[in-house]
C-alpha cells in the first residue's frame, strides 16, 4: 500500500439529508437529499438514490440520480443508472438501457461550453447538409 | 424424435449439418459415442476418443435483403448477384454498384450502392438496400431501404435523405435544419441535429452529436461528444411522465 488513499463508503440502509463533502473519493449506496461534492471519484451503486447536485473529479454510477452533474473529468453511466437532469464533463460515456433526461455538455476536444454553440456557417473542407444543397 | 428432412441434394455444407446434428442427437440422448459406435468385443482400450462432433459450423454469409417493390424484409444466405422476393415474387437483382463522374440515370438493386469522392448525381434515380455517399448529390431521389452513410467531402441536400438507418462517416459534419426519424443512427463524424431514433443511437470515439436528440437505447463510447438536450427512456413512459420531462428539457 502506498500515500494514504481515503474512499467513503456509505451502505445501502443509509439516509442522509444535507451535504456530503469528501476530499476522497466515496461510494454511495444509499439515500440522499441534498448534495454530493467530492474532490475524488464518486461511485453511485445501483440501489442508490440521490436528490441533488453531485460534482467530483469523476462520477461512475448505476443509481437514480435526480439532479445535474458536475465532473472535472469524466461521467460514466452504466447501464441500470437513472439520471434527471444536467451533466457536464470532459469525458462521457453511456451504457445501453440507461435512463437519462436533461442536457449533456461534454466535448473531449475543446471547451464545455463552447460545444453548445451552432456550427460555423461554412463547411468548407467538409461535408454539409442544409436546406440549400449548394451554398457556394 | 429430431427432425429429419429428405435430402434433397448432398453437398460440403449438408455434410457439415448432417454431422453436427449427429453429435447433437448423440450428446442429448445421453449415449456415450464409444458404446453406441462400437459393440463389438473387440474395443480397443485406453482412453476412449472423441466423439465425432463438430463445434461449429461455418455459416455462410447472411444478408439481410429488403425487397424494392414490396418492402418485404427477409435474408439470403451467400453472394448472389440476383434474388427473387418470397412474398411478391418480384425479381431482386443483388448487385453492389460503384458510381464515378456524372450519374442522371434510374438506379435500382436490394445491395450498395455508392457514390463514390468522384461522382456527381444531377437527377435520376438511386433505390438501394444501403446507400453510402461521399459525392455529390445535387438533385435526384435517392431511396435507401436500410442505412444511408454520409462521409466527409459529401454534399447532398437534405430533403433528399430518405433511409431507414443513417451512419455519419468519420470526419464528416452533417448539419439537418429540420427534425428528422431514423431507426438506428451511428455517429462517428459530427452531426448537428434534432433527431428521434426509434433504435440504438450509437455515438463513436470519434462521433461529436449537437442538437438535441430523443431514442430509446443510447451508447456514448469513451472519446465521444454530446452536447445536446437528451431524453433516453428504454421504455415508453406513462403520459403524464413524459409531460414532466419534456418540460425539463424544454
Amino acid at each position: 500500500m502506498e500515500g494514504t488513499v481515503t474512499e467513503t463508503i456509505i451502505a445501502a440502509d443509509v439516509q442522509i439529508t444535507g451535504t456530503v463533502k469528501s476530499s476522497g473519493g466515496v461510494q454511495f449506496h444509499g439515500k440522499l437529499d441534498g448534495e454530493l461534492i467530492s474532490e475524488g471519484d464518486v461511485t453511485i451503486g445501483k440501489g442508490a438514490n440521490i436528490k441533488g447536485n453531485i460534482s467530483a473529479q469523476s462520477v461512475a454510477m448505476s443509481g437514480t440520480i435526480k439532479g445535474n452533474i458536475t465532473a472535472k473529468d469524466r461521467i460514466q453511466m452504466l447501464a441500470t443508472a437513472q439520471v434527471n437532469g444536467d451533466i457536464k464533463a470532459k469525458r462521457l460515456t453511456v451504457e445501453d438501457g440507461v435512463t437519462f433526461i436533461g442536457r449533456s455538455d461534454v466535448n473531449p476536444s475543446g471547451p464545455a461550453a463552447a460545444a453548445s454553440e451552432p456550427p460555423p456557417a461554412s463547411f468548407s473542407s467538409e461535408s454539409k447538409l442544409s436546406g440549400s444543397p449548394f451554398s457556394k | 424424435m429430431a427432425r429429419r428432412g429428405k435430402t434433397e441434394f448432398v453437398d460440403g455444407f449438408a455434410t457439415l449439418r448432417a454431422t453436427q446434428r449427429y453429435g447433437l442427437e448423440k450428446k442429448y440422448s445421453g449415449a456415450k459415442p464409444e458404446e453406441e459406435a462400437a459393440p463389438s468385443t473387440n474395443k480397443p482400450t485406453g482412453p476412449p476418443k472423441s466423439g465425432g462432433t463438430i463445434g461449429r459450423t461455418v455459416m455462410p454469409t447472411q444478408y439481410q435483403i429488403v425487397c424494392y417493390a414490396c418492402g418485404y424484409e427477409f435474408v439470403i444466405r451467400g453472394k448472389a448477384e440476383a434474388t427473387q422476393c418470397p412474398k411478391c415474387g418480384a425479381r431482386l437483382g443483388l448487385k453492389d454498384e460503384t458510381i464515378t463522374g456524372a450519374f442522371s440515370d434510374e438506379l435500382v438493386t436490394a445491395g450498395k450502392v455508392k457514390l463514390a469522392k468522384s461522382a456527381l448525381m444531377n437527377g435520376g434515380m438511386i433505390t438501394a438496400n444501403d446507400l453510402v455517399i461521399e459525392g455529390i448529390v445535387k438533385s435526384g431521389t435517392l431511396k435507401a431501404f436500410k442505412t444511408i452513410e454520409i462521409h466527409a467531402g459529401a454534399v447532398i441536400p437534405e430533403e433528399l435523405i430518405d433511409a431507414r438507418h443513417l451512419k455519419v462517416g468519420e470526419g464528416a459534419t452533417v448539419q439537418f435544419a429540420t427534425p428528422k426519424q431514423f431507426g438506428d443512427v451511428e455517429i462517428l463524424g459530427e452531426l448537428n441535429a434534432n433527431l428521434k431514433a426509434t433504435g440504438t443511437v450509437r455515438i463513436g470515439p470519434t462521433g461529436n452529436f449537437l442538437g438535441r436528440i430523443e431514442t430509446q437505447h443510447l451508447i456514448v463510447e469513451e472519446g465521444a461528444g454530446l452536447s445536446a438536450d437528451v431524453i433516453v427512456r428504454p421504455t415508453t413512459p406513462p403520459p403524464e411522465e413524459e409531460a414532466e420531462s419534456a418540460e425539463n428539457v424544454g
